[in-house]
């Protein structure tokens, strides 16, 4: 089962001067994202049979699940660069 | 399992513990819970779960972690591309010499291009002391 992301890890770092990280709490969004979901079943059940004639009825009914997906594969992500003079490191929880 | 993930993120919340740490334990216990799962998520669990993709030139440095469920999810989308948009992509593809046809690529094949991948170790050094690396973890 995949698990959605709860924290994105986000840190700013000079060589010379002050850096700054921020925790930000994905998990505060799930309810949020659950709603949506729901709220969306009835909107894609009126759309799928409006989108048959062009041949899009796959797409509407499996767009919302496939994003959830998406955003739950999302977890693990990390993305580190650096120079001599700032690094940027962001990380998903 | 729940209790310990709320855990640990009171913990890195806190500054009890760093963002390695927390992933490291996060990891960890996504591992136990392929165990206790299902046989074929302890399978599955088994294999690499990220692609690694570094690249240090000097002082310049890249370092990207990709879960591979991220490329499984995204290759899914596929299945959501409308036949008639199928057809206009592979022409697309075709005119650019590229010999895919998107309305054969079936889940297995999916499948098929993540294991393969997780075999996947290239090693690149430059002139200029430049190297890159992709591999699986």
């Amino acid at each position: 089962m995949l698990i959605p992301p709860s924290m994105i890890y986000i840190r700013l770092r000079r060589r010379h001067g002050r850096g700054l990280w921020l925790l930000l709490p994905v998990f505060l969004a799930w309810p949020l994202l659950a709603a949506v979901e729901v709220l969306a079943v009835p909107v894609v059940a009126a759309t799928a049979p409006a989108a048959l004639p062009w041949g899009c009825s796959r797409t509407v009914l499996g767009f919302v699940p496939r994003m959830m997906e998406l955003f739950a594969s999302l977890r693990g992500l990390r993305v580190a660069t650096s120079n001599g003079e700032a690094e940027i490191r962001i990380v998903i929880l | 399992m729940a209790e310990e993930r709320k855990k640990i993120l009171e913990m890195l919340a806190a500054g009890k513990i760093s963002v390695d740490e927390a992933e490291r334990l996060l990891s960890a216990l996504g591992g136990a819970d392929a165990e206790v799962g299902a046989p074929q998520a302890a399978t599955a669990g088994r294999g690499p779960k990220f692609l690694r993709v570094e690249v240090r030139d000097g002082d310049d440095n890249v370092d990207v972690r990709v879960p591979l469920a991220l490329i499984r999810a995204g290759m899914k989308f596929q299945s959501l591309i409308p036949e008639h948009a199928k057809v206009k992509i592979g022409e697309k593809l075709d005119e650019k010499g590229i010999q895919l046809d998107l309305g054969k690529l079936k889940s297995g094949d999916i499948e098929d291009l993540v294991a393969a991948l997780s075999d996947l170790s290239v090693n690149v050094g430059g002139d200029g002391g430049e190297k890159v690396k992709v591999y699986c973890e």
